[in-house]
C-alpha cells in the first residue's frame, strides 16, 4: 500500500514536467502577450519591447521554459505582471475560500445527494423516484450562473434573507486577528466568536448551493443506480431471507457496497470544484482562485495562467490520487501490487 | 418434429429480418418517454433557431428605452429587456447563437478527438502511450478556465467560443473511441471475423466502428447540451458576440445581474429558462440513447 502511494507520487514528477510544458506552449501559442494588456493600445513599440524584455519575453520559448522551471524547482512560481505580486502569495491568500467554498457546496451535494439516491433507489418507479430522477436531470442542466442570479434575486434582493456578496459582513467581522484566511475556522475555533461564524455562514449559504447543485444531481443519480445495482446482488436477497431488518440489510450490505462508486463521484467532483468556480465567485463577488486566475486570463498574464493552472491541475491529480488510495479501505477486493 | 423444426426456423430468421443494432436502439428510444420529451425540445429549439425571423413578433435589436423592463402583456408576451427591446423575440434569435456554436464545436471536436482516438487505439504502442499522456494532461486542466483563456487571446465570439469548447472537447472524445476500439479489438465477434477470414479494413469498418461509435454518439450529444451551457457562461461573462445586433442568451442574462437591484424584474430570467429546457432536451435524449444503444441493457 505505501509502496503504491510512493509510486503514484513519483509518478507526479513526469506529470509535472508534461503539465508545464505543455501549459507553456498552450499559453505561448496564443496570440497577444500579457504586455499588450498592460500598456493599452496607444504605446510606441520601443516601450513594448522594453516590457517584453523586462518580463523575459523576447527570449526563445525553449529558454523562458527553462527559466521557468528552474525557479519552480526553487520554490518561485513566478510574479504577476500586472500587480507584481508573487503568484504563490496571491494563491495561499486565495485558496482557503476556494476551499471553504468547494467543501460547503459539497455538503450540500453529499447531504442531500445520498439521501435522496438511496430513497429513490428503494422506491424504484414510483412518483417519488420519477420526480428525484427528473429533478436531477433538471439539476443538471441549470447553467450554474443562471441558477446563482436567481438565488441572489429571490433570497437577497427580494426577501432580503441571505447577503449575495462577499465572504462576511466588514462590521461584523473582526480582522485583527486574522491570519490563513479559513473564516469559518478562524471565527469558530480561534476567535470563539459565534455571530462573526454565524456571519461566514450566511455569506457562504447562496453561493454554495449554486456551486452544489450540479454536484448534487450528479452524486444522486450516481447513488441511485449504485444502490439499485446492489439491491438485486445475491446477497442482499440472502440477508433478507436471513431475516435481518431491513435498516441492518441497508447499513450493511446495501451502503457499503454501493459506496465504492458514491466515493469515486464524490472524489472527482470535489476535484472539479477546486479547480475554481469562475462564474459562482464572479456572481457572489467571492475572492477565491476562480475569480483571480480569470482576471489573470483577461489581462493575459502569462506567468499567473501557467503557475495557477499548474497547481490547480496537480490539485486535481492529488485528489485523484486520494481517490485511488481510498479504494483499498472501501473495497477490500482491489489490492495494489 | 415439424413443429420443432418451425420453431427453430422462426428463432434463426427473426433476427436477420429485420434487426440491426441501429433499428433496436431506435425501437428502444421511441418507447423511452423521457427520451421523446428531448427530442420533442431539441426539435422545437431547432424550430425556433431555423424560423427566428419568421416567428419573431418583433425585431430583435429594435426598441425604445421608454419601454424599458416591462412586464408581460400581450403586446410583449414576456416582456422587455433594459432597452425596451422585446425579450421574446431575442430568446427567438439567441436559440440560433446556441445552435451554431453547439453543432459546430462538437463537430470540431468529433473530427478532432475521433481522429486521435481512432489513431490511438488502431495504432498502439509507443503513439497511444503519448497521446493519452496528452489527453490525461488536458483533462486535468481547469475546464472552464482553459476555454477562458483561448476565448480572451482569440478574441470573444461565437467561432472563437466554440473553437475553444472543442478543444475542450477533443480529449474526452479521443479517450472514449479509443477505449471503446481497445476492448472490441480483443473482442469474440473480432476474432471470428478474422478466422473466417475477413480482412483488416473490413474488420475495422463492418465490426469494430459501428460499436466503437456508439459511446461516441451518447457522449457527443451530451456534449451539445454542455456546449450551450459554455457557451452561455462564457457570453455571461461578457465574451460573447460583440455586435449587439446578435442575441445571445448568456449575454441577456449579464443585463439581468447588472441591474439586479435596479428594474430587472422575472422577466429578466426567460433566457434562463430557454437556456435550462434545451439543454435538458440534449440531456434526456443522451441519457435515452445510453440506454436505447446499450445492448447489455437489452430485455
Amino acid at each position: 500500500m505505501l509502496k503504491y502511494i510512493v509510486r503514484r507520487l513519483l509518478l507526479l514528477i513526469p506529470i509535472l514536467f508534461g503539465l508545464s510544458l505543455f501549459i507553456i506552449v498552450f499559453v505561448h501559442a496564443l496570440p497577444g502577450d500579457p504586455c499588450s494588456s498592460i500598456l493599452g493600445e496607444h504605446t510606441s513599440p520601443e516601450r513594448l519591447a522594453a516590457c517584453r524584455q523586462g518580463l523575459g519575453l523576447d527570449k526563445p520559448l525553449y529558454e523562458q521554459y527553462f527559466d521557468y522551471m528552474n525557479g519552480l524547482f526553487h520554490g518561485n512560481l513566478g510574479t504577476s505582471a500586472t500587480d507584481r505580486v508573487p503568484v504563490l502569495t496571491e494563491f495561499v491568500a486565495r485558496f482557503p475560500a476556494t476551499v471553504e467554498l468547494s467543501l460547503a457546496a459539497m455538503a450540500v451535494a453529499i447531504g442531500i445527494g445520498v439521501p435522496l439516491g438511496i430513497a429513490a433507489a428503494k422506491r424504484q418507479g414510483s412518483v417519488f423516484d420519477n420526480v428525484a430522477t427528473v429533478g436531477s436531470l433538471i439539476g443538471i442542466s441549470i447553467p450554474i450562473f443562471f441558477l446563482g442570479l436567481l438565488l441572489a434575486y429571490v433570497f437577497g434582493v427580494w426577501l432580503h434573507w441571505l447577503p449575495t456578496a462577499g465572504r462576511f459582513n466588514l462590521r461584523i467581522y473582526d480582522f485583527s486577528k486574522a491570519g490563513t484566511n479559513f473564516l469559518l475556522w478562524e471565527s469558530l475555533v480561534i476567535n470563539r466568536n459565534i455571530p462573526e461564524f454565524l456571519d461566514v455562514v450566511r455569506h457562504l449559504i447562496l453561493p454554495a448551493i449554486a456551486l452544489g447543485t450540479i454536484p448534487l444531481a450528479v452524486v444522486a443519480r450516481i447513488t441511485r443506480s449504485a444502490v439499485l445495482e446492489v439491491l438485486n446482488e445475491d446477497y442482499v436477497r440472502t440477508a433478507r431471507a436471513k431475516g435481518l431488518t431491513n435498516r441492518r440489510i441497508d447499513r450493511r450490505h446495501v451502503l457499503r457496497n454501493a459506496m465504492l462508486p458514491i466515493a469515486t463521484i464524490i472524489g472527482l467532483q470535489t476535484g472539479l470544484l477546486l479547480g475554481g468556480a469562475v462564474l459562482t465567485e464572479t456572481i457572489f463577488a467571492w475572492g477565491g482562485v476562480g475569480s483571480w486566475l480569470f482576471q489573470a486570463a483577461v489581462d493575459k498574464d502569462f506567468i499567473v495562467i501557467q503557475s495557477g493552472t499548474l497547481i490547480l491541475a496537480i490539485l486535481f491529480v492529488l485528489v485523484n490520487l486520494t481517490v485511488d488510495v481510498s479504494y483499498a479501505y472501501l473495497n477490500p477486493r482491489i489490492r495494489y501490487s | 418434429m415439424a413443429t420443432g423444426n418451425v420453431a427453430l426456423r422462426q428463432v434463426l430468421e427473426e433476427p436477420i429480418k429485420g434487426s440491426s443494432l441501429w433499428r433496436d436502439a431506435a425501437h428502444r428510444l421511441v418507447r423511452t418517454p423521457s427520451a421523446m420529451v428531448g427530442l420533442f425540445l431539441i426539435s422545437l429549439f431547432v424550430f425556433v433557431a431555423v424560423f427566428a425571423p419568421f416567428i419573431s413578433p418583433y425585431d430583435p435589436t429594435a426598441g425604445s428605452i421608454v419601454n424599458r423592463f416591462e412586464p408581460p402583456s400581450i403586446q410583449h408576451l414576456l416582456g422587455t429587456d433594459l432597452q425596451g427591446r422585446d425579450i421574446l423575440s431575442r430568446i427567438f434569435w439567441g436559440a440560433r447563437a446556441s445552435l451554431w456554436v453547439s453543432i459546430l464545436s462538437v463537430t470540431l471536436g468529433l473530427l478532432i478527438g475521433l481522429f486521435a482516438g481512432a489513431i490511438s487505439g488502431f495504432i498502439g504502442g509507443w503513439l497511444d502511450f503519448w497521446m493519452m499522456r496528452i489527453v490525461d494532461i488536458m483533462l486535468s486542466l481547469p475546464g472552464l478556465l482553459l476555454t477562458i483563456t483561448i476565448v480572451v487571446f482569440l478574441g470573444p465570439g461565437l467561432n472563437t467560443i466554440a473553437f475553444a469548447i472543442a478543444i475542450e472537447n477533443v480529449p474526452i472524445f479521443a479517450r472514449i473511441l479509443r477505449s471503446s476500439i481497445l476492448g472490441l479489438k480483443e473482442s469474440d465477434f473480432t476474432t471470428a471475423a478474422r478466422s473466417i477470414g475477413a480482412k483488416e479494413s473490413r474488420i475495422l469498418i463492418n465490426h469494430i466502428m459501428p460499436n466503437a461509435l456508439t459511446p461516441v454518439i451518447v457522449a457527443a450529444t451530451l456534449a451539445l447540451a454542455t456546449a450551450i451551457v459554455d457557451a452561455a457562461g462564457l457570453g455571461f461573462l461578457g465574451f460573447g458576440p460583440q455586435d449587439p445586433s446578435t442575441p445571445e442568451w448568456g449575454t441577456m442574462l449579464t443585463d439581468t445581474y447588472r441591474y439586479l437591484t435596479s428594474g430587472a424584474g422575472f422577466t429578466a430570467f426567460f433566457p434562463g429558462i430557454a437556456i435550462i429546457l434545451s439543454v435538458l432536451g440534449f440531456n434526456l435524449l443522451g441519457d435515452g440513447l445510453r440506454e436505447a444503444l446499450d445492448p447489455r441493457l437489452k430485455r
